[in-house]
């Protein structure tokens, strides 16, 4: 071993390590680093500075921008010791970014890919233009929407909202978050991937490892102005109730253009009708509910499986027998709400959605189970659906006729 | 004496011009890199063991460099050198952080040339370079990186404390804490506990 500090200096000044460089790679590593010295002599324009001027136009943001833009610096220093932060510099206007226009095209397994344009801001939520013109905002608790051939929109108004779920779902603002952790935690991973020409522009590109709570991700960030150009994370994680896989890529992003506000409230000469949505907390009462709901529309029957396909299957079924057309986002065609049998259908649809929540927010811990599909409504002694709540030392179990015991996990059924 | 001195002087205010001319001059830039190249790439074979590794993260630093030098503010050729050590030490962290697995890999590069090493000789000797590498490779990210700039680069308290922006009375005594470490792990890997 070693005694102290000089005796550790000799140990390593006797060993022989092969450190000496090829000269293969210090040649073409000179060439290739002047070659980027010469690319960032061309008059650049920065992320920071891009986002500077644009935020400087509002009065009302100068003093937010100026804490924004200190924060990232310090952000940018802590981390990469005031040198040149290539992955900070990447995220960094999209962490900063008060608002954003994008295309998001998502791809699902055998289906063909849909793209939408969407627009984002912090303040005020989202608006997506639909590939059949119908316009979705999500602000403030509220889903609206826009069918502007025939002016007429559709105002899903949240009620009970819980305190700690009043925040509406925004891919845009989950994308920075993950971005934010990824950059925040010191095991994840972040890898360079190197060079490649993406939308018509050479780009660096960037992957962030998959975590708990997303699937990985890879950015492309323009190699000259070093700003997003494009997106893609998949999906697939949602679990056993959304049963969706494929990919979501985000392309044409423009970070903090002005949105002018009304972009994201119903325009003046619609004919707006207003909905309102329970979103208080799901429980146990809402699953039964649905269940119930179920087998009162189908002769007595469960669902097949309890997911969003059976879901929409269903919805489709209530739809034919009410003689309703179903959700068009296509501009031109009447909207289904502005039939009088929607009034109908729509509780129906959200009782079941209900339902679907309070299975789709169990933990895998729970280990729920539904084995309801040849079970009829009414057959006591046959279980349909079993989950374990949460620190509990029993299971719940619900039976054929909508009954509930609370049962040993020995005496499940098999 | 004199003479070696003023030759000495002399070396340094050149440098410190092309540090200047760098940001601005591509052949200046080239003529650090010629002076910094070696250095850089023995530092990340200390600390990644692999000559292979080593060229892929030399290259992402100097690049790096290349991409930073317009905005890089220091005016001497110490002030370069802290930076580009800064820099070397983040990319050769960053590398071994990037996941668990990667340091599995690399403890494993330095695992079997141990074994062959060390067949026929005594196992009380001093440790070769890698049990040496193992040991150090169970330190910190940022302890590691002290002990390849004092020991294996002989770089000065002074300048570790600059180039990691710590004070240097703290620097000697986590230097300390991390020598009686280093003893530890050394322990454990002539173990076989490794």
């Amino acid at each position: 071993m070693f005694k102290d500090e000089s005796d550790l200096e000799k140990i390593v000044g006797r060993l022989n390590i092969d450190a000496a460089p090829n000269s293969e790679h210090r040649e073409s590593l000179r060439e290739q680093m002047l070659s980027v010295f010469d690319k960032t002599s061309q008059k650049r324009i920065t992320p920071l500075s891009v986002f500077r001027r644009t935020l400087m136009k509002s009065r009302i943001t100068k003093l937010a921008a100026a804490a924004v833009i200190l924060v990232a610096v310090l952000i940018g220093i802590l981390q990469f010791g005031g040198s040149t932060p290539a992955f900070a510099e990447v995220i960094q206007p999209l962490l900063t970014a008060r608002t954003a226009v994008y295309k998001l095209t998502v791809q699902s397994a055998g289906k063909p890919p849909e793209t939408s344009e969407w627009m984002y801001k912090v303040e005020s939520g989202t608006r997506e233009v639909r590939p059949g013109g119908v316009i979705r905002i999500l602000h403030h608790g509220q889903e609206i929407m826009l069918w502007p051939t025939g002016k007429k929109g559709l105002i899903l108004k949240r009620i009970n909202i819980p305190e700690e779920k009043d925040r509406q779902t925004n891919w845009f603002h989950e994308i920075k978050e993950r971005i934010r952790q990824a950059q925040e935690a010191e095991e994840e991973s972040v890898e360079f991937l190197g060079k490649q020409e993406i939308d018509g522009v050479m780009a660096f590109v960037y992957r962030i490892g998959e975590n708990s709570k997303m699937t990985d991700m890879t950015v492309w960030a323009d190699t000259e102005t070093l700003l997003p150009v494009r997106i893609e994370h998949s999906i697939g994680s949602a679990g056993r109730v959304m049963n969706i896989e494929g990919t979501i890529t985000y392309s044409d992003i423009i970070i903090n253009a002005e949105l002018d506000e009304s972009l994201f409230a119903v325009p003046e000469g619609y004919d707006a009708r207003t909905i309102e949505i329970d979103s208080s907390k799901v429980s146990e009462d809402d699953l039964i509910h649905t269940l119930h709901l179920w087998a009162d529309n189908t002769d007595g029957e469960f669902p097949l499986e309890l997911n969003i396909k059976a879901a929409g299957e269903f919805f489709q079924r209530i739809r034919e027998k009410m003689g309703l057309k179903g959700l068009t986002f296509k501009e031109g065609e009447t909207p289904e709400f502005a039939e009088p049998k929607f009034s109908e259908f729509f509780p129906i649809r959200q009782r079941i959605i209900r339902g679907l929540g309070f299975i789709s927010k169990l933990p895998p811990e729970s280990d729920w189970h539904y084995v309801g599909k040849d079970v009829k409504f009414g057959e006591a002694e046959k279980p349909i659906f079993w989950y374990k709540p949460e620190g509990s030392p029993t299971y719940r179990v619900l039976y054929g006729d909508l009954s509930i015991k609370n049962v040993k996990p020995e005496n499940l059924p098999q | 004496m004199v003479g070696a001195m003023a030759k000495q002087v002399n070396r340094l205010e050149v440098n410190d011009e092309l540090v200047r001319a760098a940001r601005t001059d591509a052949e200046a830039l080239g003529r650090l890199y010629e002076l910094y190249y070696e250095r850089i790439f023995r530092f990340c074979v200390y600390r990644l063991f692999s000559k292979d590794i080593a060229e892929d993260v030399t290259s992402t630093i100097f690049l790096e460099v290349a991409r930073g030098i317009r905005r890089f503010d220091g005016r001497t050729e110490r002030d370069f050198g802290n930076w580009l050590y800064a820099i070397a030490a983040n990319q050769a962290n960053a590398f071994i952080r990037k996941s668990s697995r990667r340091k599995k890999l690399l403890e494993n590069a330095a695992g079997p040339i141990t074994k062959s090493a060390n067949e026929g000789t005594n196992p009380s000797s001093e440790p070769d370079w890698p049990r040496l590498y193992q040991a150090i490779l169970k330190l910190k990210p940022q302890h590691q990186t002290i002990v390849t700039l004092r020991f294996f680069e002989n770089v000065s308290y002074e300048q570790i404390s600059q180039i990691l922006n710590v004070k240097e009375a703290t620097l000697r005594v986590t230097l300390h804490r991390i020598l009686n470490q280093l003893q530890n792990h050394l322990t454990s890997v002539f173990d076989g506990e490794s």
